[in-house]
């Protein structure tokens, strides 16, 4: 029980954290892309 | 300033300070003083986390940055994310676990005192003399835009941040930082629509991006790995992902923020808020720097924005020679705006041809108005050898001052001195948890009462608030000590950086190994930083990286037979 807890957790973490990572990677794209627009 | 803009500047300060005393009251020990009894929700770990991050300096030259450079410096950032996920995986759980008051506590406990010591005394020295100048820089700005004494407004910010931070401690900067990043908020984000409202009638917020990034000033990211270029996608990603890593998980000024979370989770997730949150931040006050780039493209902008030196120059012996070539840049000017409008025009028609020869000859123009300025410092330089030459600090609160109606100058002006009190306060805070448990409690009264360690802990804090004052005071006086004050921060976080990732990494390495390993790490990385040999923001990889490297040889070799195993 208190495994399937911890489990449940790290996973719910590590989505987060991926969450992150996707939001990093399309700020730069969204940049990238707002520089070439206007250039 | 008007009545108004005065009356909103110190409403607002001193209504954020009485909230903060009221909210820091009822402290009875320790651990409510140094981490406001570890019961602060993650929103609140979030937004002091970034108050902490942001000082005065991040509001007035980020925008001058984006003003003079472009949007290239967002970059710096990319790393922050990154390193926020390592920190929640790796640091948080061991300082929650260990329930420690800094973040050298746990240095003890993994290898040994001397690297506790050690490591602790490169945060005071540090930090202390930086949070001086945290005072120094906005007091020194902000005296020459309100024409006040600059020991008026050293005095104002210092004292009132001391008097929070003594009488309510982390719970009263905790709670005052979150107002203050709501206020750095909604005025931030009123002046990015200011800076559009105020543009000539026809001219939308899509003609000044695009005069903008006509002008090379929308470079946001720079693909091309080049070490001694100091902002591209690969520096910002490494090298800002080490720099972030030794700032946010072995700085105490930030440690001391996310210990306050009531569990691992809140700290975590103020953590994650601030990934989130900073690189959109970031990329929008830059932006607001570009649009006024933009906006002065149409509008005359001052020569040199610093207006007491211009007035110093005026009533000097060069008034003469300054006048002409004011004049010179004003002409230079009305051809450029006509050229912008022009190529506003073009761009509207979508002629390719004829945007890009309007594009060259604006260049022409803006090569030619560069020129101007130039001569300008260089008679600014001749007419007062110690005069403050570099005026970006000043780019920002000119258009404020000049623009931006009443009431809303004030506001902005306010923001300043929260940015400036919100940093300064997170570092006495942390300057009192590292001197009064990595040495007072440690060293000098082991066994004492709750009481004795309170009243130190306040009595500490008041006194790296005089020092910091102190500091600020005689600033001006210290030249390029300033320059190295924030070098040698630099110059130590990859070296401290490599210690607690070989205590958390590299189980099978030991004090002595890790100690002699930073000794040689910390030589190599200033050998690297005299000679040029990279940007500094590659000094953190090389320094953190080396530790690692060599403590781990000296651990396998000269210190294979001594000692139990690493603890963590």
């Amino acid at each position: 029980m208190k495994d399937e807890k911890s489990q449940k957790r790290f996973r719910s973490w590590n989505t987060l954290y991926l969450v992150e990572i996707i939001f990093l990677v399309s700020c730069i794209i969204a940049m990238y892309f707002f520089m070439i627009y206007f250039r | 300033m008007s009545l108004l803009d005065w009356s909103v500047l110190i409403f607002t300060i001193l209504f954020i300070v009485g909230y903060g005393l009221w909210k820091g009251r009822g402290i009875h020990h320790i651990k409510g003083f140094l981490l406001a009894d570890r019961k602060m929700p993650w929103y609140h770990v979030g937004l002091s986390v970034m108050a902490t991050q942001a000082s005065a300096i991040t509001f007035l030259s980020a925008p001058a940055q984006g003003y003079t450079d472009g949007l290239r410096f967002v970059q710096f950032y990319f790393g922050l994310p990154l390193a926020m996920i390592l920190i929640c995986i790796t640091f948080i759980p061991i300082y929650q676990r260990l329930q420690v008051y800094t973040a050298y506590e746990y240095l003890e406990k993994r290898f040994d005192m001397k690297t506790r010591v050690f490591t602790a005394f490169l945060f005071l020295l540090q930090r202390g003399l930086s949070t001086g100048i945290t005072i120094y820089a906005p007091a020194l700005v902000l005296s020459t835009i309100l024409h006040v004494d600059i020991t008026f407004t050293t005095f104002f910010m210092g004292g009132l941040v001391i008097l929070y931070t003594i009488y309510g401690g982390a719970k009263a900067v905790s709670h005052t930082q979150l107002l203050q990043m709501s206020v750095i908020f909604a005025g931030l984000f009123v002046a990015g629509y200011m800076v559009v409202h105020l543009l000539p009638a026809g001219i939308g917020f899509s003609d000044a991006l695009h005069v903008a990034g006509k002008m090379g000033k929308l470079n946001a990211i720079d693909t091309e790995f080049n070490l001694s270029n100091r902002y591209n996608i690969w520096s910002g990603i490494i090298g800002g992902f080490f720099l972030q890593l030794s700032y946010f998980g072995t700085d105490q000024s930030q440690v001391g923020r996310y210990l306050t979370g009531s569990s691992v989770s809140q700290s975590r997730l103020g953590l994650l808020m601030n990934g989130l949150l900073k690189i959109p931040m970031q990329f929008f006050i830059l932006l607001t720097g570009t649009l006024v780039f933009a906006f002065y493209q149409f509008y005359q902008p001052p020569v040199f924005f610093n207006q007491v030196e211009v007035s110093k120059v005026e009533a000097g012996t060069y008034s003469l020679e300054f006048d002409s070539i004011n004049t010179a840049w004003n002409d230079a000017n009305r051809i450029k705006a006509t050229q912008v409008s022009e190529l506003v025009a073009a761009i509207e028609t979508d002629n390719e041809i004829s945007i890009e020869e309007k594009r060259k000859s604006l260049m022409a123009s803006q090569a030619q108005v560069l020129e101007i300025r130039k001569s300008a410092v260089e008679v600014i330089r001749k007419n007062d050898p110690g005069a403050e030459l570099n005026d970006s600090n000043y780019i920002f609160l000119h258009f404020v001052m000049h623009h931006l109606p009443r009431g809303l100058i004030g506001l902005l002006i306010a923001i300043i001195f929260l940015a400036a009190m919100g940093s300064t306060a997170s570092g006495l805070n942390s300057l009192a948890s590292s001197c009064v448990v990595d040495f007072y409690k440690r060293f000098l009264n082991r066994d004492g009462t709750a009481k004795d360690y309170l009243l130190a802990s306040r009595l500490i804090t008041a006194g790296w608030g005089v020092f910091c004052i102190i500091v600020a005071l005689y600033a001006s006086r210290l030249g390029n000590l300033i320059e190295a004050v924030n070098i040698l921060g630099s110059l130590f976080y990859g070296t401290i950086l490599g210690i607690f990732l070989t205590a958390f990494f590299l189980k099978q390495v030991k004090g002595q190994a890790v100690f002699i390993a930073a000794l040689i790490t910390e030589a190599l990385v200033i050998a690297a930083w005299w000679n040029e040999t990279t940007a500094f923001l590659w000094l953190n990889v090389i320094g953190s990286l080396t530790v690692m490297v060599v403590s781990f040889i000296l651990q396998q070799t000269f210190f294979k037979n001594h000692g139990e195993p690493g603890r963590n």
